[in-house]
């Protein structure tokens, strides 16, 4: 049932987590199709800034899309829910047991990931399990109304009052030191830290934040051409011409993050140069 | 021996595959109109179909990602929600033209109003989305869609003047009664037909439904290189029958019924029923394509289930999509529009539509993490590029061309 | 102030403009005997295409080459679209005296194309084969009539 992946892994010592991360598909170890990371949820610790955890659903995507349809999005996920104050659940990343094409999570993140489908269990229930032939008769573990599929210890954690999301990492103004405009965060590169090389079990791990990438423009944010030129030339050269002003900045150049007033400050030393020009 | 029956059997559904509502009736529509001279159009458009469908089934292959999951990765939540909400737009209107065209073919077998089997065929395909294997779906339409071979057939039978259909081809000219507008309009309209958008989403999404894994490359590309030029044969020759018959009578196409015309008079009753056999299969088995691209591209966007690999009840968002698309069709078509008119419609929209897919897929067919050794060799990138600029050129013309002519009066 | 008032003059002006150019270009201007030209020669366009398809469909039928169930859908489609034709044509009035010579030579070639059209689809429904020999020999005539009237207009 797993659909074909081509045997490779994306490289754990620095990537692209807009490129690699958001807004991908989310696969169950059976093979189940569970969302799309529409979010990150980030951390901020005295040793710096961590991605520690995914966030999939209407509300999340909502917040991505802004503006009324998104609003509209995320109030329609708050009436599915039943909890007076739903909060999203952020999935960790110690969840993730392969990070390809798709992020493969392990059972028990796969099933919670099934109940937060209010959408899907309510159709299946009241539409689907009515008309004749819904069930194709395959032995079937996650079958949605079992009922030990309630949220478990440390899967889910409700997204937190002091977290933040790459979404706001990505609206944040870039400013040097003396105040010019660099743009705003259009990719941001993390390392992993926790996982297997790091003695931290089998899952991807947090994420440590080494740099943003500011750039005037989002056009072709996600389309992979920041970090690295490649592709047919005529695209690369749109592009390369599209993002001349991008900038490339490491996370200990930065002076300040300031979320409330969305904005974030160079430090006075710090190196700016356009991220293809940087090894 | 059983590796070379798949590869022909892939092949033969290809073809009978290729041909869909809106390659039959824009192909003898132009043919009845401006004869052969814009036979250069369907070529350029089965070149690039071709280009287009082994990259995303390569990239579906090799990563496991069909096009619209690589629309919202590389295009993001905004980009990729206009792009979901104009591609989904054009392949339901393809979706309606399909079975418009479906019920059509059975007015002529049968007499009885296309009105009164429009909801008929409504629920035959969705009872076909429902239950039908997607192996049996894409092997029995595919198959009895070869039907049409009888287009080529009755073009022999015919012996037209084949110097004369192969000048026209060759020396291209808008004709002296037409106005250049007009021909650049059916020049889109027919590029449009040729590389309809939802082709790239059902054949990615296909190969995921069929596991396809990087073994496969070889058949996926028997398939699109062997059976989509054959296809494309079959579209040529339902043009030149008509350039053959129907021009010179100064007959327009209108209808679904002036299409199989020429059929009747080269090979009588048995021809006219392999005709309407085709007709059926091509238009019933696009309807079922149609339906399930709608619902893979949504699906896709949000990261639903989606695909007929598992039972329905699994992916109830994906086929609630369905079966709401197949019920609005019929709607449309219930309000006694002319279903030949939604198709002239649909294949020039699929025209404006087309870059919104392509950019996507020629992008990521290019990275190297992704695809590993699979990645796009110069061919295929030199070829992408020079389409990505032909299918920006038709999208942007498309609108003002239909402005200009009244949509090609 | 009296920019305001400038500019709400200069928007009534285009207002105006906008109701009225429909208006300027349907009453005698020189383009309008062209327009109706056009419109005559799409038609006679139209006429030769229904004809001729409910011609060969019935030369056909009446060979025993083409199925009933067919024929009669070909034969239906053509002759509704070619009553839309004519009643659409006829419903046109003819913007200046000029103009009437083109509708005295047009109207006449295009009612008797729907006649022709008529009569065959009355010979198919009573199955009456002799009667559809008869029909399209007819329509051969009609058709040669509307092919010269489409001359006359170019």
């Amino acid at each position: 049932m797993t659909p074909a992946t081509g045997g490779w892994e994306v490289d754990a010592d620095r990537f692209g987590v807009v490129l690699r991360l958001l807004d991908h598909q989310i696969v169950g170890e059976q093979g189940q199709l569970l969302g799309n990371v529409d979010d990150l949820a980030l951390e901020e610790t005295p040793e710096g800034l961590f991605v520690v955890g995914f966030l999939s659903g209407p509300a999340a995507l909502g917040g991505r899309l802004g503006g009324w349809g998104g609003r509209l999005l995320g109030d329609a996920w708050r009436r599915l829910r039943t909890e007076p104050e739903p909060r999203q659940l952020v999935v960790p990343l110690e969840r993730v047991v392969r990070l390809d094409s798709a992020v493969r999570v392990d059972t028990r993140a796969g099933r919670i990931l099934a109940q937060e489908q209010r959408l899907e269990l309510w159709l299946r229930r009241h539409v689907l399990a009515r008309i004749p032939g819904a069930m194709g008769g395959e032995s079937d573990p996650d079958r949605p109304d079992r009922p030990d599929l309630r949220p478990a210890d440390g899967i889910g954690v409700p997204l937190r009052d002091g977290q933040h999301t790459v979404s706001e990492l990505l609206a944040l103004r870039a400013l040097t030191s003396d105040g010019g405009a660099l743009g705003e965060v259009i990719e941001v590169t993390a390392e992993r830290v926790g996982g297997r090389e790091h003695g931290h079990g089998d899952g991807l791990g947090p994420l440590r934040v080494l740099d943003v990438i500011c750039s005037p423009r989002h056009l072709g944010q996600e389309l992979g051409y920041t970090l690295t030129p490649q592709g047919p030339r005529l695209v690369r050269w749109l592009l390369r011409a599209c993002h001349r002003s991008d900038r490339h900045l490491h996370l200990g150049d930065v002076a300040e993050i300031d979320w409330e007033r969305g904005e974030l400050r160079a430090g006075e030393y710090a190196v700016l140069r356009h991220p293809h020009d940087v090894d | 021996m059983k590796r070379l029956f798949a590869v022909a059997l892939g092949i033969l559904t290809a073809i009978g595959g290729f041909v869909d509502i809106g390659d039959l009736v824009t192909n003898a529509l132009v043919g009845a109109r401006f004869g052969m001279s814009l036979a250069w159009v369907v070529l350029v458009g089965v070149v690039g179909i071709c280009v287009f469908a082994e990259m995303s089934g390569r990239v579906a292959a090799v990563s496991g990602r069909a096009t619209f999951d690589l629309v919202r990765e590389r295009l993001g939540p905004r980009a990729g929600l206009l792009n979901l909400v104009g591609s989904m737009a054009v392949t339901f209107l393809t979706l309606t033209a399909e079975i418009g065209g479906v019920a059509l073919a059975l007015e002529l077998a049968t007499s009885v109003s296309h009105l009164l089997w429009v909801p008929v065929v409504g629920v035959a395909v969705w009872l076909v989305l429902w239950r039908v294997k997607f192996a049996v779906l894409e092997n029995v339409f595919g198959l009895a869609g070869l039907a049409l071979v009888v287009f080529a057939v009755a073009l022999w039978k015919l012996g037209p003047d084949w110097g004369g259909l192969a000048s026209a081809a060759m020396h291209p000219s808008v004709p002296v009664t037409e106005d250049w507008a007009v021909y650049a309009y059916y020049a889109v309209a027919l590029f449009g037909a040729a590389m309809t958008p939802y082709e790239v989403f059902f054949f990615s999404s296909g190969g995921i439904e069929e596991h396809w894994t990087p073994r496969e490359l070889g058949t996926m590309r028997a398939n699109v290189f062997i059976g989509f030029p054959l296809g494309g044969l079959l579209s040529l020759s339902i043009a030149a029958v008509a350039a053959t018959v129907l021009l010179p009578r100064g007959i327009e196409v209108e209808t679904l019924g002036q299409v199989a015309l020429p059929v009747v008079v080269a090979g009588g009753k048995l021809a006219l029923a392999f005709a309407l056999l085709g007709f059926f299969a091509a238009t019933f088995g696009a309807a079922c394509e149609t339906g399930l691209s709608v619902g893979y591209s949504i699906a896709q966007y949000f990261g639903w289930q989606w695909g007929k690999f598992v039972e329905p009840l699994r992916a109830a968002r994906f086929h609630v999509v369905v079966v709401l698309s197949c019920i609005a069709a019929v709607g449309i078509l219930l309000t006694t529009v002319d279903p030949v008119m939604v198709t002239e419609y649909s294949v020039v929209f699929s025209a404006i539509a087309l870059p919104l897919t392509y950019l996507p897929i020629l992008v990521v067919a290019n990275d190297r993490t992704y695809m590993g050794r699979h990645v796009n060799g110069w061919l295929a990138n030199s070829l992408g590029t020079v389409y990505l600029v032909l299918v920006v050129v038709a999208s942007v013309a498309a609108i003002p061309l239909m402005v200009i002519t009244g949509a090609g009066q | 102030m009296g920019d305001v008032n400038a500019s709400r003059r200069a928007a009534l002006g285009l207002v105006v403009l906008a109701v009225a150019s429909p208006a300027l270009v349907a009453c005698g201007s020189p383009g309008d005997l062209a327009a109706y030209r056009e419109e005559a020669s799409t038609s006679v366009a139209g006429a030769t295409s229904n004809l001729a398809t409910i011609q060969l469909a019935l030369q056909e039928w009446a060979g025993g080459r083409s199925p009933s169930p067919a024929t009669s859908v070909l034969v239906g489609d053509a002759d509704t679209a070619m009553s839309g034709v004519v009643d659409g044509f006829a419903a046109l009035d003819p913007p200046e005296p000029r103009a009437d010579s083109v509708r005295a030579r047009v109207l006449p070639v295009l009612d008797r194309a729907e006649q022709a059209a008529a009569s065959g689809r009355i010979a198919l429904s009573r199955n009456d084969v002799d009667a559809a020999k008869q029909a399209t020999q007819q329509m051969s005539s009609v058709l040669d009539d509307l092919d010269a009237t489409a001359v006359t207009l170019r």
